[in-house]
């Protein structure tokens, strides 16, 4: 195996940079798409001005609560420059919460808490007025409750054990332990399933597309030395042609496998994207299908351009056929053997078994047992 | 001491030659003439063990062709008409490239050494900025790493100039001379035949070539019943 590193060394040599580009080629598309998305969402964020001229909790948490959207890019701002760059359309619209704010909702008074501008190029005012209105009403609403509660308890009780902020805390906690923005509907003989959770962005079903065009790419040596002139001397060396080939293979396979867990910790500590034991297996699985499956398709091959062609074919319907890319919900609701013979859809799915592990095993065998018509 | 038997090689059916028997000694260097599609490629590709015989049978030393195939391959150094070389490489990665695959080791220096003994001494140059004499010396310095004890070398100066085949003749002499090789050599070029080996084998069933290299006083070595 040193002599295959050090032979290899050579021709890495002769083409480092295509080699390390392509090696590193599937992890840095999807970190540079990563980035251009977070960018995308961004610029086409509501650009929202927000004035807190009342310095208490209840305005607080307003305001985090409207940072807390993804819809909206706000920027907290005097009134003055709120007001002049809205006159320059550099900003939506402009939201001032007014001083008293608190006072007046504990007092109950809904009226006059904050005050709205807009311009006349303003196209998403009436959406952001109702977020506001909506956060505003809810937060009017905890604290209409705590006023009951308390007038209850002194009703019936005569005592006054709770406080307000007590009572709204409660409120909170229990609104978010038990999830009652979210109900989900279901017979009684059904099975509980979970809804899938359908994501536009799937890091690794983007990462599988790069990977498989990067393996194809990566393994044009294959068409390069199988076509060469010197391949009669691997008759006369310790190495037969396919042993060689076969060594390659293996080297290939070790290096990816090296890159692969490289992109699991960038994805972990830049995409914060956590990577289970099945899923590991998967990778590895699909690695190993990736590079059996180029290796034996770039040995059918003669012309470099006709494989990079294929290549680009392959890569393209298989990753449109997985759900990658586009949803196939539909697709595999009406053909359901997809996800059994599709290779890159148990990758997705995280499944500990891939058939085309054992497929691409067997016919690496049938192509190594088999005899050669020359120099055998 | 290379021993070839009634050896013969059918394709289809078709006869490419028919019990051809000769031997070579070390130290020897043999011609191989012939028309083209006598068959002198493929003779040379059974003695390379790229072909089996149909019939008959090939011993090197003590090791025959048909048993010991893979451990005879060690020994022999086939030099293919086509420059079979990495054409991206220099001419020191194309030797340390072999070399690293190769049966027995051999230093770097060892590796220079060969070159330079055929006058290629372009070490770090790239493969396609050499003349074609250039690669042909590097074609057969690769295929001599291995230190073979049969050489054999299918039209090795084709379309090369007069100063490399003069090089590379004068190389082959010098070490069948001092190493022992046996040496079968292809050629077209019956100068080079003349002034390079001691005996001719002549396939094919022209007698051009015989009647010429019997005028020039060469040892035409008999091949079969046809050939007295």
């Amino acid at each position: 195996m040193k002599s295959i590193i050090q032979t290899r060394f050579l021709h890495w040599k002769h083409h480092f940079y295509s080699f390390v580009f392509w090696l590193f080629f599937p992890l840095a598309s999807v970190i540079f798409l990563h980035y251009l998305l977070i960018d995308v969402q961004t610029e086409s964020k509501v650009p929202v001005g927000l004035v807190v001229e009342d310095q208490t909790n209840t305005a607080f948490e307003l305001v985090k609560e409207l940072k807390q959207s993804s819809l909206l890019r706000i920027y907290e701002l005097d009134e003055d420059k709120a007001l002049q760059q809205l006159k320059k359309h550099e900003l939506d619209s402009v939201f001032i919460i007014k001083d008293g704010y608190e006072e007046k909702m504990h007092r109950g008074s809904r009226n006059r808490l904050i005050t709205s501008y807009q311009s006349d190029l303003s196209f998403a005012y009436t959406s952001v007025s109702e977020m506001v209105a909506s956060f505003v009403q809810k937060n009017t609403g905890r604290i209409k409750t705590a006023h009951t509660v308390l007038q209850l308890e002194k009703q019936l009780t005569n005592s006054q054990e709770w406080t307000k902020d007590e009572i709204i805390t409660t409120s909170k906690e229990i609104e978010t332990n038990q999830n009652l923005l979210s109900t989900q509907f279901q017979y009684r003989d059904q099975v509980n399933k979970r809804e899938k959770q359908v994501s536009l962005w799937n890091p690794w079903g983007i990462w599988i597309l790069f990977a498989s065009l990067a393996t194809f790419f990566l393994f044009d040596w294959v068409i390069k030395e199988n076509n060469a002139t010197v391949k009669p001397r691997f008759v006369f060396i310790r190495f037969s042609f396919k042993k060689y080939a076969l060594l390659n293979l293996t080297l290939y396979t070790c290096l990816l496998l090296f890159i692969d867990v490289i992109t699991i910790f960038v994805f972990h500590y830049i995409l914060e994207i956590l990577t289970h034991f099945s899923q590991i297996i998967a990778i590895v699985t699909i690695r190993m299908i990736l590079n059996g499956f180029a290796f034996l398709f770039a040995f059918k091959m003669k012309r470099l351009v006709t494989y990079y062609s294929l290549s680009f074919i392959i890569t393209l319907l298989l990753a449109l056929t997985s759900g990658a890319i586009i949803p196939i919900d539909h697709l595999v609701k009406n053909l359901p053997t997809i996800s059994v013979i599709h290779p890159f859809i148990p990758f997705l799915e995280g499944a500990l078994h891939n058939i085309w592990l054992y497929i691409v095993g067997l016919l690496i065998i049938i192509w190594y047992a088999r005899r050669e018509d020359t120099y055998a | 001491m290379l021993n070839v038997e009634r050896i013969s090689k059918t394709y289809n059916k078709q006869p490419i030659f028919t019990d051809v028997s000769f031997s070579i000694h070390p130290g020897e260097i043999i011609g191989l003439v012939g028309e083209n599609g006598a068959g002198k490629s493929t003779l040379l590709h059974v003695l390379a063990t790229l072909q089996m015989p149909t019939t008959g049978s090939i011993q090197l030393y003590d090791w025959y062709y048909q048993k010991h195939r893979k451990h005879v391959r060690r020994h022999i150094g086939f030099v293919p008409q086509d420059i079979a070389i990495w054409d991206n490489f220099t001419v020191r990665e194309n030797m340390v490239f072999f070399e690293k695959l190769a049966w027995k080791n051999k230093s770097e220096k060892g590796l220079k050494e060969l070159c330079l003994d055929m006058n290629l001494d372009r070490w770090h140059d790239k493969v396609h900025t050499l003349s074609g004499g250039m690669k042909r010396k590097l074609n057969l310095a690769i295929s001599l790493i291995h230190d073979p004890a049969l050489i054999l070398l299918d039209e090795p100066t084709v379309g090369i100039d007069l100063k490399s085949k003069k090089e590379i003749a004068t190389y082959l002499q010098k070490l069948a001379r001092n190493q022992q090789k046996m040496v079968l050599y292809t050629s077209h070029d019956m100068d080079e035949i003349k002034a390079l080996c001691s005996k001719v084998i002549c396939i094919g069933e022209d007698p051009f070539y015989r009647n010429l290299l019997q005028h020039a006083g060469k040892k035409i070595v008999p091949l079969n019943n046809s050939f007295p």
